[in-house]
């Protein structure tokens, strides 16, 4: 399949009728756009241990060469011969020029046992990503047990710009110039499903794709296989089809998706999927005939195992997937005699075509009509399913308050093998009175309202707009309101009482402590005063009793006034302290002099003139009298 | 009233076969008997009210309906049929007018509730004020005490402002028209006519003399009625 280089000047004269067959003729197969390509390929899978094979690896390059290369190693085998070989090629498209270089290394190699013998991949690094080819695993018998090599598929030919395009393996006359016709085992239909053993009604996708080692022109016919005992949805049918390189055992192969389907059983047991047919044309331009090929998938039998026991009550057979159910109601408040549209939705994945959704429970004095279905169906990451819809039209028979109850619809669900439950929530319409209606139905069926906080049974009032009386009637005593109770207003006074409390009792309290020390203030001055009439009594009795006395009148009073003790203080201090608290000089000076009296009188008797006790009792009046009139004695 | 229940379920049942049969009459007679021996319910008065309606007497039925929406405010059912009532009945110019804010407040509050959230807020809300007061020195307990005392304390005036207003409307004369009847300027049936009045209209009384009640209409007019005309909602 190379060209050779003595055949290029005839290649690029070719080039500008393939240019123009381009525009007519779009080629199927579309070429990877990675900056390399790099891919190895053997020959043969099965050798004896005394032959040889040979190892194709091929390196293009869109561009750049690889940073780091390594060709595929083995310790296997013994590299007999290598060669390499490199063709640059130059594009003009639609996107501009470009150009393809590829190296292609050609290896003979023998091996060194017999057994299941491997060959490493090869790796080669372009802008830190990492391209490598596929490990090859090559089956060596005994020598001698060879076989001739009559019909070995070729390698992937290297790309050139000329790739994809019908024809460019034929010379202008039709011949094939290096390219053998196709063999059975170049292309090959393949038919696989996910998954062999499923459920009753489980999607089991089936996938058929062509795949082939040669260009593909074009397919005129694809049938499907029937599919007996299984319910097929479509999930994929592309109209242009696409090759995708993949390389598959070691060997690089062009896959083409053609369909996709999928597939509910509808049955228990073993079930075949009869085989998939296609005609392919491979090769083929405007002056060459296309070969034309018919292939086969192989029968892909699948195990169906049936649902396991214990369904739950309600359960529909078919329902078998993933599914959520809803309720919506519009409006939700209505007037007498116009309809309510009610939607009960199920979403989710399975199979939405057998999907049997719960019917509507039978609501006193709502007139139910059949519902109508709609489907949306949706494929997500090749799951079938979507949402199906049940929408009613209710029609009030009565004015009032309805309950819409929750609705249940049990399904299977193959992933956790398990029956789960959709369901919906409880929905509660009201129905406003309105004009008398039109006459309508009787009610599709008698029952209760249902729902945790509806209002009591009622008996139905068809076509008046009045909401039926209750039959279930509570009967109670009138009761009075709490708040007339006698308890109600004292228990509303008690925190008031405790709040008012908590406010005043602070207040209280203080103004209480500042009333003693006030009486006390106020009181020492008439106690003084006592006390001054009882030391003038003493006098009689001798000069030590009059002063003594008379001196603990006047501390007695100062401590009362001051707060303090004053009997130890220095005249000093105490006539500080009298200063501060607001006490007039000349009642200081009085005192003082008054209190040297007393001193001398209590030491020193006799000390003092005749006439001195009275001197000093007018002189302590007047100290007494000065105070209470002053800051002190509260005047100011 | 002695309530005696044997009596009341009696009766209700009777006037709920009778309902059924149709004979509106004897249902009539029947939840009459019941509330006679003391059953006050909100469903007694709602079925009593559907039997009046079925009986043709839509002013008591609307009186029967009003009763019921006093013993359960939020009883959607005898909203619904009140309005159908009132909706067949007044058809002339003066009809109900708009209720003010306050009687509305006071006709959507249920006075239980009302009651319990007024004690159970105030009772809270002091004693969130009294912890704020006592506790000094630990400023974010105090912030949050006063928030909380703060919220309780206008949930509890709210709440006090709902058991006014549902007291208010029971004790000032609300009264429903049993029977179509003419507003007269004064106490007396040769007094000049002032407006007409049709069954199922509620008004308030205001004053009383002789045979004649002062009555007003949510809109303000008043006017002198024949007291036989007219039934309290509220019944002392």
């Amino acid at each position: 399949m190379q060209t050779r280089i003595g055949e290029r000047s005839a290649a690029m004269v070719l080039v500008a009728l393939a240019f123009f067959a381009s525009g007519l003729l779009v080629p199927l197969a579309a070429q990877a756009q990675d900056p390399i390509e790099y891919y190895a390929a053997v020959d043969r899978n099965e050798i004896a241990v005394d032959e040889t094979l040979t190892l194709t690896v091929t390196l293009t390059m869109r561009g750049k060469e690889p940073t780091e290369f390594q060709l595929p190693t083995t310790s296997d085998f013994d590299v007999i011969s290598q060669g390499t070989s490199t063709q640059s090629s130059f594009s003009f498209g639609t996107g501009g020029a470009s150009s393809t270089r590829t190296r292609t290394h050609t290896m003979v190699l023998r091996p060194l046992r017999e057994g299941r013998l491997a060959i490493e991949p090869g790796v080669a690094v372009l802008d830190g990503k990492r391209y490598q080819t596929g490990k090859i695993t090559v089956q060596v018998g005994k020598a001698g047990t060879g076989r001739p090599q009559a019909q070995q598929p070729l390698p992937r030919r290297p790309s050139t710009p000329f790739g994809g395009f019908p024809g460019f393996d034929e010379d202008p006359f039709g011949r094939r110039r290096n390219a053998p016709p196709p063999t059975e085992g170049d292309v090959v239909l393949v038919a696989s499903v996910d998954k062999e053993e499923v459920y009753i009604g489980e999607q089991v996708t089936l996938s058929i794709s062509l795949r082939s080692r040669r260009e593909v022109g074009g397919i005129p016919n694809f049938q499907m296989p029937k599919f007996d005992g299984f319910w097929a949805e479509d999930l994929e049918s592309p109209t242009q089809i696409e090759a995708e390189t993949q390389v598959i055992d070691g060997i690089a192969w062009r896959v083409y998706h053609l369909r996709r389907r999928a597939l509910f059983p509808l049955r228990e047991g073993e079930l075949q999927i009869d085989p998939a047919q296609v005609e392919v044309e491979m090769g083929g331009s405007f002056f060459a005939r296309r070969d034309r090929l018919s292939r086969s998938s192989r029968p892909v039998t699948l195990r169906v195992k049936p649902l396991p026991p214990g369904a739950p009550r309600g359960f529909a057979p078919s329902n078998v997937g993933r599914w959520e159910l809803h309720l919506d109601a519009e409006p939700t408040t209505a007037a007498f005699g116009a309809p309510i549209t009610l939607l009960l939705r199920a979403e989710g994945v399975g199979n939405l075509g057998s999907l049997e959704l719960p019917r509507l429970p039978a609501i006193e004095g709502m007139k139910i009509f059949d519902p109508v279905q709609h489907d949306e169906v949706q494929i997500r990451q090749r799951r079938y399913g979507g949402s199906r819809v049940h929408e009613y039209v209710l029609v009030p028979q009565r004015a009032g308050r309805f309950t819409i109850p929750a609705v249940e619809m049990p399904f299977f669900h193959p992933q956790t093998g398990r029956y789960e439950t959709g369901r919906t929530q409880p929905i509660s319409l009201q129905v406003l009175p309105g004009q008398m209606p039109q006459p309508q139905g009787q009610p599709q069926g008698q029952g209760r309202v249902a729902g945790g906080d509806a209002p009591p049974p009622v008996v139905a009032d068809p076509g008046s707009g009045l909401a039926g009386i209750r039959a279930a009637t509570s009967v109670e005593p009138r009761a009075r309101p709490i708040y007339r109770s006698s308890w109600f207003a004292f228990a509303l006074l008690l925190p008031g009482l405790a709040l008012l409390g908590a406010v005043l009792m602070p207040r209280i309290s203080a103004a209480h402590a500042r009333g003693e020390d006030g009486r006390r203030k106020k009181g020492a001055g008439r106690v003084a005063r006592k006390r001054l009439a009882a030391a003038r009594a003493l006098a009689g009795r001798g000069e030590g009793a009059f002063y003594t006395e008379l001196d603990r009148a006047l501390h007695a009073y100062l401590e009362l006034k001051l707060g303090r003790p004053t009997a130890g203080l220095a005249r000093e201090q105490l006539a500080e302290i009298l200063q501060e608290a607001g006490v007039p000089q000349d009642a200081r000076d009085a005192l003082r002099e008054t209190l040297d009296t007393c001193d001398v009188g209590r030491f020193a008797p006799g000390a003092l003139a005749a006439g001195a006790a009275a001197t000093a009792l007018e002189r302590a009046a007047a100290v007494i009298d000065g105070i209470e009139a002053s800051a002190l004695g509260g005047a100011r | 009233m002695i309530f005696d229940r044997a009596v009341a379920t009696r009766e209700t049942l009777a006037g709920n076969d009778a309902y059924a049969r149709g004979d509106y009459g004897a249902a009539i007679a029947a939840y009459e008997a019941a509330l006679q021996a003391g059953a006050d319910s909100a469903d007694v008065h709602y079925n009593l009210g559907n039997a009046y309606y079925r009986a043709g007497q839509h002013g008591r039925s609307a009186l029967a309906f009003e009763r019921a929406l006093r013993r359960d405010p939020g009883d959607a059912e005898a909203q619904a049929n009140l309005e159908l009532v009132r909706s067949q009945s007044s058809k002339t110019a003066v009809g109900s007018q708009p209720l003010p804010f306050f009687t509305r407040v006071g006709a959507a509050t249920d006075p239980n509730l009302a009651g319990a959230a007024l004690l159970i807020t105030w009772t809270l809300g002091c004693a969130a004020l009294i912890a704020w007061l006592r506790l000094r020195g630990r400023p974010l307990p105090r912030v949050l005490l006063g928030v909380a005392s703060s919220v309780l304390l206008a949930c509890a005036v709210a709440a006090g402002v709902a058991v006014w207003a549902a007291d208010d409307l029971r004790t000032s004369g609300w009264s429903v028209v049993i029977e179509d009847a003419e507003v007269r300027e004064a106490p007396d049936g040769k007094a000049r006519t002032s407006f007409p009045v049709q069954q199922a209209l509620a008004l308030r009384i205001t004053a009383r003399v002789g045979s004649y009640v002062k009555v007003e209409l949510p809109g303000g007019l008043s006017g002198w009625l024949e007291s036989s005309k007219v039934e309290p909602i509220d019944p002392l």
